[in-house]
């Protein structure tokens, strides 16, 4: 294996079997093919295609898109088996810090634990260059009627430390977990935070050369939370070979110089971490779409037939323009005549579940009065006050204004994008298109810089002109 | 970035080629010794946590072999059963003692270090360390445990006014097999019990059971006198019964029958190491089967 190269993942399958007793039984079988069986593991044409892949060209780092794979493989799984990982390559060089992507149950966790060796792969080959760490299980190990200290000398030795190494970081774990009073107390006397601070402290100080970082970080106050998240980004920006898995695309954003995607079990793509982080939301706003126009009566006296945006053109359009005006429209069928119904609108990032702002007739006063038949209502927006280049959707819902039943089924419609072509440049200096969000930032709010006095406001553009 | 020349490369593939190849015994034993400082701090932990939270402690190791021994001497005495004793030269309490001690250390060794895996359970899942040091740890903490039974028997010597024969402080050296013996088994074991718990259910059965098939209570019938053909099944599953050899002969040295024990007692001795040899082995070939099955 190259030498600056941390990880090397050759070709790595892993099946599970869904059925308990199943399970049971093929790992019974599995053993007693192990025992009795030299050689039972080898997988025909492991060497070859290893080999094979040495005499090719080397594929550049980025973006390399590998594509859905259109062969899936039923071949080797028996009854109730599926593959959590299929036929996965990756390299990581020393120094990288590399994020995974993916929906729940795209084999995130199966690859962490097939790198830090805990599952054997069903095929395939991993290497890996220095000690490893995982900061999945913080904890694991600890005895709840022994003592925190106790249990630090136990945790650390099953990571790996000697007794002499533990000795002599014994205070920087202590120090770091920030729970040096109760450090004596039997550790099923700690709260879960607590717990967590001690396990994660203790992680970090085995010191290892590739660490691996679950979404562990999302646990603990958020004081705790942020000394982890600044602690990652310390390592990582030591020099480290970090690899992690989150759902948190700010984390990786800011941590990974590059992402891969995995999806059912495969690497769909993997490249450069803003593109491939853009691409993923992308990939995972489109499920949203199905089944939105279900226009059926569904014993309400109100129907949302559609909900769509329009710029300040009248055109309908999914990427909207930051800054400037747009309107959404309600295209509504009143069943029955209506005489007061109260809409609301809320407003999201794709990602997260509380609104980033909202609309509601209850609080601004108006209502509306729907006779039987069709009609359209709008909601004109003179200025789009929201980042470009994320991921947004709305959702509303009709309710009866004395009763607050409910009028209408509410309705989800495509997420929508948002671009900053029309932003302008308020400050006359400045690239207009520097105006997205940055930092994750949902929400934009034209601004202009000024300066007076002994300060001059420059734009690295002109000077560099 | 500091560069080191010696980092390690470590390789998980399937073919566990490595694993079954004879020269993997050169590599359980150098694991053995590199993670000999977890294998004490997991017994450490294990006997440390034991009793911290119990007012008797240690108390409640001992307890089970004086009463087992208290009802069968009591049941004697009372003419409930006739276990024939002419030629003993230890009084029935203490031949019985000793039988029970020794046949509940050997169960409780299996039973405790092959459930060891199982009971880890979100340690194996979750971090990878070499498994075998479970079971190991398992073991070694229970010689603790095998240390306060010595005593507690000792003990019952002293208020028995049994004077023990010289020889009789050989008897760890004697009881060796019954620990290879017991982590052979568990090595086994062990890995299948991860998979289906009926592995321990049966065990802990065939042990509650095995304690009258084996001479703890009572004597082995002499080969000689033996007349039916009940005495004959009884005879030879005594006989082919490693622990059984290992009663005997600790019986043999209180009394000061032997110094050097007979063939027999060797050919179980070779017989326990060999079940812990294949026992390790077996364990070693499924160790990277373990984790997912738990």
């Amino acid at each position: 294996m190259d030498n600056s190269v941390a990880i090397k993942v050759e070709h790595v399958s892993k099946k599970f079997a869904r059925s308990l007793k199943r399970a049971m039984y093929y790992g019974l079988v599995d053993i007693g093919k192990a025992a009795l069986i030299p050689h039972r593991f080898r997988s025909e044409g492991l060497e070859a295609r290893i080999n094979d892949d040495r005499s090719q060209v080397p594929v550049s780092a980025n973006t390399q898109d590998s594509g859905f794979r259109s062969q899936v493989s039923d071949a080797g799984l028996r009854p109730t088996e599926f593959w959590a990982l299929q036929d996965v390559s990756l390299e990581v060089r020393k120094g990288e810090s590399v994020g995974l992507v993916g929906a729940n149950g795209a084999g995130k966790s199966t690859l962490f634990s097939v790198l830090s060796g805990i599952y054997g792969p069903t095929d395939g080959r991993v290497q890996i260059r220095g000690r490893l760490q995982a900061l999945i299980a913080l904890g694991a190990g600890f005895h709840p009627t022994l003592s925190g200290r106790e249990n630090i000398y136990i945790n650390a030795s099953i990571l790996g430390l000697t007794t002499k190494e533990i000795n002599s970081r014994l205070e920087d774990i202590i120090e770091f977990s920030g729970i040096r009073e109760f450090i004596d107390s039997p550790v099923k006397k700690y709260s879960s935070g607590m717990l967590v601070r001690l396990g994660f402290s203790i992680a970090v100080h085995v010191d290892p050369d590739v660490l691996l970082i679950d979404e562990v970080l999302a646990v603990g106050d958020a004081a705790f939370q942020r000394k982890c998240t600044d602690y990652s980004l310390k390592l990582a920006q030591s020099g480290k070979t970090i690899v992690t898995v989150s759902h948190n695309h700010l984390f990786i954003q800011s941590m990974c110089s590059r992402v891969v995607w995995l999806d059912h079990g495969r690497i769909v793509a993997e490249g450069e971490a803003d593109d491939m982080l853009r691409r993923y939301r992308q990939f995972m706003a489109a499920p949203l779409d199905q089944g939105r126009l279900d226009t059926s009566r569904s014993g309400h006296p109100l129907l949302i037939h559609d909900m769509y945006w329009t710029d300040g053109a009248g055109e309908r359009v999914t990427d909207l323009p930051a800054g400037q005006p747009v309107t959404l429209n309600f295209d509504l069928e009143a069943f029955e005549d209506v005489s007061c119904a109260r809409v609301w609108i809320h407003l999201h990032h794709l990602e997260q579940a509380h609104a980033l702002t909202g609309f509601s007739m209850y609080d601004d006063g108006h209502y509306i009065r729907c006779r039987k038949g069709r009609g359209v209502l709008q909601i004109r927006l003179p200025s789009l006050y929201l980042s470009s280049g994320e991921f947004y959707r709305v959702s509303a819902g009709i309710r009866d204004w004395i009763c607050g039943a409910k009028l209408a089924d509410s309705f989800a419609p495509t997420p929508f994008t948002v671009n900053d072509d029309g932003i302008p440049c308020l400050s006359g200096v400045g690239d207009a298109n520097r105006v997205k969000g940055s930092m994750g930032a949902k929400l934009y709010i034209p601004y202009e810089w000024r300066a007076a006095g002994n300060i001059e406001l420059r734009d690295d553009n002109i000077g560099a002109g | 970035m500091k560069q080191n020349v010696h980092e390690q490369v470590t390789v998980y593939d399937s073919s566990g080629e490595d694993r079954i190849a004879l020269s993997a015994w050169k590599h359980m034993f150098a694991e053995i010794w590199q993670f000999r400082e977890l294998i004490n701090r997991l017994a450490l932990r294990n006997i440390a946590g034991q009793f911290r939270q119990s007012f008797l402690g240690y108390l409640w190791v001992a307890l089970p072999p004086i009463a087992t021994t208290v009802v069968f001497t009591v049941l004697r005495s009372a003419n409930i059963f006739n276990v024939p004793m002419e030629g003993e030269l230890l009084p029935y309490t203490l031949f019985t003692l000793i039988g029970i001690t020794i046949w509940q250390l050997f169960t409780q060794f299996t039973m405790t270090s092959t459930t060891s895996i199982s009971n880890a359970g979100a340690l194996v899942s979750k971090i990878y360390f070499p498994r075998e040091t479970l079971v190991l740890s398992a073991t070694v903490s229970l010689l603790v445990t095998a240390a306060v039974n010595a005593l507690i028997v000792a003990l019952v010597f002293a208020v028995q006014r049994f004077v023990p024969a010289w020889q009789s402080v050989l008897f760890p050296l004697y009881c060796l097999p019954i620990v290879f013996l017991a982590l052979g088994l568990s090595l086994f074991f062990a890995p299948l019990n991860t998979m289906m718990n009926d592995v321990s259910r049966i065990l802990q059965f065939a042990f509650q059971f095995g304690m009258f098939l084996t001479p703890t209570v009572y004597r082995t019938p002499k080969y000689e006198d033996i007349a039916t053909i009940w005495e004959t099944i009884l005879y030879w599953l005594h006989t082919l019964n490693p622990v059984t050899h290992v009663i005997v002969t600790v019986r043999q040295l209180t009394t000061g029958e032997v110094l050097l024990a007979g063939p027999a007692y060797w050919i179980s001795a070779a017989v326990s190491v060999l079940v812990f040899a294949l026992g390790w082995r077996f364990f070693h070939i499924c160790e990277p089967l373990l984790a997912e099955r738990i």
